[in-house]
């Protein structure tokens, strides 16, 4: 079969990748772009006779770069890698579109065009005459809706009997021609006025309204904090179930085979036991929380919040687009660092990397919920579910605060500067997708997530199992790390126990808990934390108090981002920014800690 | 002189031209704030700033800062 690359451009928010997803259906995955991280989608589909590989580029207003994401689609087509481009266009705004497109066909001439959005445009009072548009660009134009997936199959068989044309000489047009062009184009081929849309200005009224805002803000996370917290209990406690039951099988066949008892207990409880537990603690709430959000980011909620508080990142120092990678954060500090390429200037997307990990991500949820419902809620009754998601919303509340201060702090020392220039489109508010936000939601981000903590879940469990089972003079590696971090765990207004628990959930977050569990059980194996109960009286009879609880989720907010996050700061700004990534939250926490669990001592005696 | 940050929510304005140099202003041009379009002020952000205009079918966030250097007729 031949083989035909297709690269998917197109301005942010245009339903670029609802094309995307369309034609390739779920034969996609998201790939790392050569060289760089950056996560671009790549799919395919056939006609028979040809296989065409799809990419969607990073939505782009411009091939004049002012992000790193742009520049990965001005290079891509500068490349001239594909034989295709496929440009997505929004009918309601085209004129601006149509820079993009004149940009594009100065590079080259193999372009297909498509006009989403043709009703909204015309609510908006917007007819498209996209025959003479057509004739004018010269290239191929498609009027299509992505949602309901007209137009689509017109799109495939366009492409699939493209013609590449031959490359031509003809000089580029200097930039300023460029728009007046565009505005030329425009002109001839759209008529009526354009009007804001209606619905979305009712949205925003309340959405973005003075008094409205900040509450409704709040009660959306709290929602979804209560979700993911009540929606999350039973399937983790079936996982739980069925992970037992297949470890006593495991632990059988292993004895059949005849393996011997210590290398019998490191694979069952050690590898089995441990990754079990981190799947059965992470899945149901990253499967809960990530469709939720996901909803948020669809209908256009994000950029909102980024509005609302933009002027807080604005004082200090930094660009409200840094809201934007900060939510990201709560489902996982390493996307979003990931995500801080959105952010133009150098200065303020280092203030963004460097404070992602202050906001608890999803890997550290599971944990915070937990010492939630148990000392601070413990009934188990819908009250106490709500009591939990508020006292979780101000433990978050207090991560945004130290966000701020932090990225204030850094604006003033080592990233000194003014905040930059912000320019931040608002799209208009449209349906969710549902079914697609499951699909992305999770194939991309839960099961990736989970993918990566298995990976490192099922080595630790191994080194954590060995550490508790070694001894040395009758006391195991373990007890004797715990105790020499001893000091430190106090100091902190915790214990060594907690502290080497957090030292060895360096790998990932979500095993902090099952570690310190295991550790103080002493079985030398992860036990199972769906048991609340069970567990508290496990945790006060090794001294946990209020103050232990308090202090334990106050450090889970501020200590060292997981191994991924550091890794990934290291390939987007380098090693020297990744170390200064560790330190800034770890010295946060220590003296937040320090200071609380000094204050609350006191108080208490 | 009349800069696009003193429109209010509801007001309309008519660029006469932005003060702004090199990638700023290619951008700005880009997304339609050019001399003779009309804008018009939607929203005010909670806090007071940024404030939402629209332009060219589009809405975007401008913070006022920015928006002095839109200079309107």
């Amino acid at each position: 079969m031949d083989k035909k690359t297709v690269a998917f451009a197109g301005n942010p928010n245009v339903g670029k990748s609802t094309v995307f997803n369309a034609i390739t259906g779920l034969h996609q995955h998201t790939g790392n772009w050569t060289g760089k991280t950056v996560e671009t989608a790549i799919g395919h589909f056939d006609n028979g006779t040809t296989e065409f590989d799809c990419i969607d580029l990073p939505g782009s207003y411009s091939m004049i770069p002012c992000s790193a994401e742009e520049e990965v689609t001005r290079n891509y087509i500068l490349s001239n890698k594909a034989d295709i481009i496929v440009c997505v266009c929004d009918a309601t705004c085209l004129e601006r579109n149509l820079t993009l497109v004149l940009q594009i066909l100065n590079i080259t001439k193999n372009v297909i065009i498509c006009i989403n959005f043709i009703k909204e445009a015309k609510r908006n009072g917007l007819t498209v005459n996209t025959k003479k548009l057509s004739e004018m660009l010269d290239c191929n134009v498609i009027e299509i809706d992505a949602k309901k997936r007209s137009g689509i199959d017109d799109l495939i068989h366009a492409i699939a009997r493209y013609k590449r044309k031959p490359e031509t000489n003809e000089p580029p047009m200097p930039p300023v021609k460029i728009n007046e062009k565009a505005k030329e184009i425009f002109r001839a081929c759209v008529s009526g006025e354009t009007k804001p849309d209606k619905n979305t200005a009712k949205a925003d009224a309340v959405l973005t309204g003075k008094f409205t805002a900040f509450p409704l803000m709040l009660i959306f996370y709290a929602l979804i904090f209560w979700l993911t917290l009540v929606g999350s209990n039973y399937p983790s406690e079936w996982l739980s179930d069925i992970f037992g039951f297949l470890l006593d099988i495991l632990d059988k066949l292993l004895e059949n085979f005849g393996l011997n008892d210590f290398l019998r207990d490191l694979t069952v409880y050690g590898v089995f036991g441990t990754t079990a537990t981190v799947v059965s603690v992470m899945l149901p709430p990253m499967a809960i929380f990530f469709p939720l959000f996901t909803i948020l980011e669809d209908i256009g909620y994000l950029p909102r919040i980024a509005f609302n508080l933009d002027k807080c990142f604005n004082k200090c120092g930094s660009c409200g687009k840094q809201a934007l990678t900060m939510c990201m954060g709560f489902g996982c500090n390493a996307a979003a660092v990931v995500g801080c390429r959105i952010i133009d200037s150098p200065r303020e997307r280092l203030i963004a990397t460097l404070t992602n990990s202050f906001v608890p991500c999803n890997g550290r949820f599971p944990t915070l919920i937990a010492i939630i419902a148990m000392f601070f809620a413990s009934d188990g009754t819908f009250f106490s579910s709500v009591v939990s998601a508020l006292i979780l919303t101000v433990f978050v509340l207090i991560g945004i605060g130290m966000t701020l201060i932090i990225s204030k702090i850094l604006s003033k020392t080592v990233l000194k500067g003014k905040s930059s220039s912000f320019i931040l489109e608002m799209p208009p508010f449209r349906k969710p997708q549902i079914k697609n936000i499951i699909v992305r939601s999770l194939l991309d981000r839960t099961l990736k997530v989970l993918a990566r903590a298995i990976c490192v879940a099922a080595p630790t469990g191994a080194v954590i199992w060995l550490s508790a089972n070694i001894s040395v003079d009758g006391r195991s590696v373990l007890s004797m790390i715990c105790e020499f971090f001893d000091p430190i765990g106090k100091f902190l207004g915790l214990d060594g126990t907690v502290f080497t628990a957090f030292l060895l959930g360096l790998p990932a977050n979500e095993i902090v808990m099952p570690i310190a569990s295991m550790a103080y059980s002493a079985e030398g194996a992860l036990s199972d934390i769906a048991d609340l109960t069970a567990f508290k009286n496990l945790l006060t009879a090794n001294g946990w108090t209020t103050v232990t609880a308090i202090c334990f989720t106050l450090f889970s907010l501020f200590h060292w981002p997981c191994a991924t996050t550091i890794s990934t700061i290291k390939k987007e700004s380098g090693l020297g920014w990744a170390v200064l990534s560790v330190i800034l939250p770890t010295a946060t926490g220590f003296i937040v800690c320090g200071a609380v669990s000094f204050i609350l001592k006191i108080i208490i005696l | 002189m009349k800069t696009m940050r003193s429109l209010t929510p509801g007001q309309t304005g008519h660029i006469e031209k932005v003060n702004a140099k090199g990638a700023l202003l290619m951008r700005l041009s880009e997304l339609g704030f050019t001399a003779d379009e009309e804008i018009i002020c939607l929203t005010e952000s909670p806090l007071g700033d940024p404030k939402t205009y629209f332009v060219k079918g589009a809405v975007y966030a401008v913070r006022n800062g920015d928006a002095e250097n839109i200079i309107l007729r």
